[in-house]
């Protein structure tokens, strides 16, 4: 009977404490300690805070279909007076998004639905996507925001820059980056020298600092055998043949070579070569270096080269200037005689291996070349790297990290193969780029971006095509020779080294704009990249100003200002007093110099262009420094006046 | 009897309780750094979001006459009379509110009695935008005092 008593009392007691496990589990979760304790930080506060209410919080973000209970901890999002608070209870940064509709794990990553620190942030076994370490949270907005360029994600858009740049998608499809033009490989057998190319394969950036081929790392014997093997390409495509050199250039000697040499070097300054070629690392960046390039290159290709770019090198974009043939001989005679690499390694005498053609092709095969280079009629080669489409959403369980000391997440692997491409495994392709450690940051983060998440489409921003602006007749044969694209951007089309000129003959004057064709002063003085003296001829100048006249014009701005003395004088006061103009532009050289120097003003832009640049600056360039000073009618029409009046 | 009963309560309470409270995540910052491994410090200087905001469009705006850093001796600085005061001064930007430093950059110099030079941005940038240059300007201000 007593031993019925005592099991009755144990089994009662275990009972008790069965049915005690549940509500005394749930009374130590682990958020309820976040809980009160910021209950806790908030009674330290002067501010009256409302403390939290106990209990599971979550956002149901229903566009994105996800439910995120990150806020359950995360307590002081909203609260100003918790910017500096301990975590998890800091204030967010205020954002364009609103944390109502978005959540938090479209951009933070980790596990929404999770209660406990460990599984919500996804430190554990089997989560492949967690929380996104810091630094490389940018790589979230590249979720929707397909467009190249997001203003508010400045180390996403370095990273797109860089991987548009470097080309990346010469071996990996990336997505729609296009691909680069890169210079052919016709020909090459007559354009270098031996000891050039070689020491150029073997390290690019021995050549020059800002090279953009990267480092294969090819052993000697690969780089000999390489070499001989595009020294056989001998021939140009399309079968051009390499006009012989002026005999200006190859028999005058003494004086008169000095004389041609100095003309040259005036014809060099004036067709201002360093707006685009740097020269020993000063001047633009849109063309190869020309510190040594009489070293690299024949003299004879540079002066078919200089006659008619476009002749040897299809597709590039440099112009064809209008230089005489004495001009031509002269800058010739200039380079050869200026850019000479006093420092260049001789190579030791060399006898091609006899099998130098299959292994040099073999080299080429390997390191795929031909990704970037068009080479005899060797075909493009497919991307030949993994595609990195939505290399975003790879699992850690697909990235093979060999012995390599890195942490094993998804970041660490891109971070430390874009800095060293072959730590993980020596049998690696995939070149040296010798990028900085911002540099790799910035891509690591754009390829993060790309995921294969489903997002729905009205969320997504697209990239906006780029515009197929092809000008035909006299104006799109000049566009071409002298590849204005390369520099300008009409409709949408070209690059913006240059002035956007969609309408700029509603901006300029007719006069201005031909003779800025014959003289292209320079209206911003701090700027490295200045258009060129094309040496045009005045038919070519009419054919292009009629043509803009025509096509390049919104008529919408056109407007008449009336110029009268009072108008004028009401106008300058508000230029010198009000807004204080001269901060950033110059007239009679007073002022600064952060904008267009204005002297002139009058007989170079169109009054209802300069009205509504004033009322909105931004409307015509996104992103520009001078501010909108939200000017109204009167105010826009007096400095109209005052800047047509200065003639 | 009773002592028993309290083991056993007080094991389902330690049991329950699996970790102390905290800090979550602190990756980067205290792991050891192996070859091609990103640190913190490797990393874009360690700036907030607003702070970072702020710094694109400080550079974009502001540092043609502020400096880079502050310290009030961007390329256009020279052609200014009278100079743009420098950033650089912790006192000097302590002393102004969050407030008053808006009211400066969205009125521009005019709108606070100082030199027309300094045009105010109100229209051009919005009200966020204006907020993470402010943060910004204090990071200026604490970097300049670091240094010292």
């Amino acid at each position: 009977m007593n031993k019925f008593r005592v099991a009755f009392a144990v089994s009662s007691v275990v009972l008790l404490i069965v049915l005690a496990v549940s509500p005394l589990k749930d009374f130590f979760r682990e958020w309820k300690r976040y809980q009160l304790r910021y209950d806790d930080v908030i009674s330290q506060l002067p501010q009256r805070i409302n403390p939290a209410e106990i209990g599971i919080k979550q956002i149901w973000a229903q566009k994105l279909d996800r439910v995120d209970r990150c806020t359950t901890c995360h307590l002081g999002l909203d609260e100003k007076a918790l910017e500096n608070a301990e975590q998890p209870f800091r204030t967010h940064p205020r954002i364009y998004h609103k944390v109502e509709d978005f959540g938090c794990t479209v951009c933070h990553e980790g596990q929404g639905s999770a209660t406990t620190v460990a599984e919500a942030h996804g430190d554990i076994e089997f989560w492949d996507r967690p929380i996104v370490p810091p630094g490389f949270m940018e790589a979230s907005c590249g979720k929707c925001h397909k467009e190249h360029e997001v203003p508010e994600a400045p180390i996403l858009t370095l990273g797109r820059k860089l991987i548009r740049e470097s080309n990346c998608t010469g071996c990996h499809k990336i997505g729609k980056y296009p691909r680069q033009w890169v210079p052919s490989l016709d020909g090459i057998g007559t354009k270098v020298n031996r000891a050039w190319l070689f020491n150029w394969l073997k390290n690019p950036k021995g050549y020059f600092a800002n090279a953009k081929m990267p480092n294969f790392l090819l052993t000697d014997d690969e780089a000999n055998n390489l070499t001989d093997f595009l020294l056989t390409y001998k021939s140009f495509s399309n079968d051009v043949q390499l006009d012989s050199l002026p005999t200006l250039v190859t028999s005058v000697t003494g004086a008169q070579r000095d004389k041609l040499v100095e003309l040259g070097s005036t014809r060099f300054r004036e067709a201002r070569c360093i707006s685009c070629h740097p020269i020993n690392g000063r001047g633009g960046y849109v063309a190869t270096d020309l510190v040594k390039v009489a070293s690299k290159t024949n003299v004879q290709w540079i002066y078919n080269y200089i006659k008619n770019p476009k002749r040897l090198q299809p597709g590039v974009q440099m112009p064809r200037f209008g230089f005489t043939q004495t001009d031509l001989a002269a800058v010739t005679a200039y380079i050869e005689s200026e850019f000479v690499d006093y420092d260049m390694k001789e190579l030791p005498p060399h006898t091609p291996d006899p099998g130098y053609y299959e292994k040099g092709l073999a080299v080429l095969k390997k390191y795929n070349c031909t990704g970037c280079h068009t080479l005899g009629d060797m075909k493009k080669a497919e991307a030949m790297g993994p595609e990195l489409t939505v290399v975003g959403s790879k699992s850690k369980y697909e990235i093979d990290f060999g012995k390599a000391e890195v942490e094993h997440s998804l970041p660490s692997y891109l971070y430390a193969k874009l800095k060293h491409p072959r730590v993980f495994s020596a049998a690696m392709k995939m070149p040296e780029y010798e990028f900085s450690d911002n540099e790799a940051q910035a891509i690591t983060v754009a390829l993060l971006g790309n995921t294969n998440e489903n997002i729905p489409e009205q969320l997504k921003i697209p990239p906006t095509p780029s515009g197929t602006f092809d000008p035909q007749g006299a104006f799109g044969r000049l566009a071409d020779t002298l590849a204005c694209f390369g520099c300008h951007t009409m409709f949408g089309r070209g690059r913006l080294v240059a002035t956007n000129l969609s309408i700029e003959a509603s901006q300029a004057q007719r006069k201005w704009i031909e003779g800025y064709f014959k003289i292209p002063y320079s209206l911003r003085p701090i700027l490295t990249e200045r258009m060129p003296n094309l040496f045009l001829s005045d038919l070519e100048i009419k054919t292009i100003v009629d043509y803009m006249e025509a096509v390049f014009a919104a008529d919408s701005i056109e407007r008449e200002i009336s110029i009268d003395a009072a108008t004028v004088a009401q106008g300058k006061l508000l230029y010198y007093g009000t807004y204080g103009c001269q901060g950033c532009h110059q007239i009679n050289l007073k002022g600064g110099f952060v904008g267009p120097a204005l002297d002139k003003v009058g007989s170079r832009l169109k009054p209802g262009w300069i009205y509504h640049w004033l009322k909105n600056p931004q409307s015509f360039k996104p992103g520009t420094i001078e501010p909108n000073n939200n000017l109204n009618e009167t105010e826009a029409r007096a400095m109209t006046a005052f800047l047509m009046s200065l003639q | 009897m009773k002592h028993t009963f309290t083991l056993c309560c007080s094991l389902l309470i330690l049991g329950c309780s699996r970790e102390g409270i905290r800090t979550p995540h602190q990756t980067g910052s205290d792991t050891t750094v192996a070859a091609g491994q990103p640190s913190r410090d490797m990393l874009t200087p360690m700036l907030t979001y607003e702070q970072r905001q702020g710094r694109e469009i400080y550079l974009r705006y502001c540092s043609v006459c502020h400096g880079e850093r502050g310290g009030a001796d961007g390329f256009n600085t020279y052609n200014l009379d009278p100079k743009p005061h420098t950033l650089a001064d912790s006192a000097y930007v302590a002393a102004i509110s969050d407030a008053a430093l808006t009211q400066v950059i969205g009125f521009g110099g005019r709108g606070v009695n100082r030199s027309v030079l300094m045009p105010g941005y109100q229209w051009t940038l919005n009200r966020d935008r204006i907020s993470y240059v402010v943060s910004f300007v204090r990071v200026l201000a604490r970097n300049a005092e670091i240094k010292q």
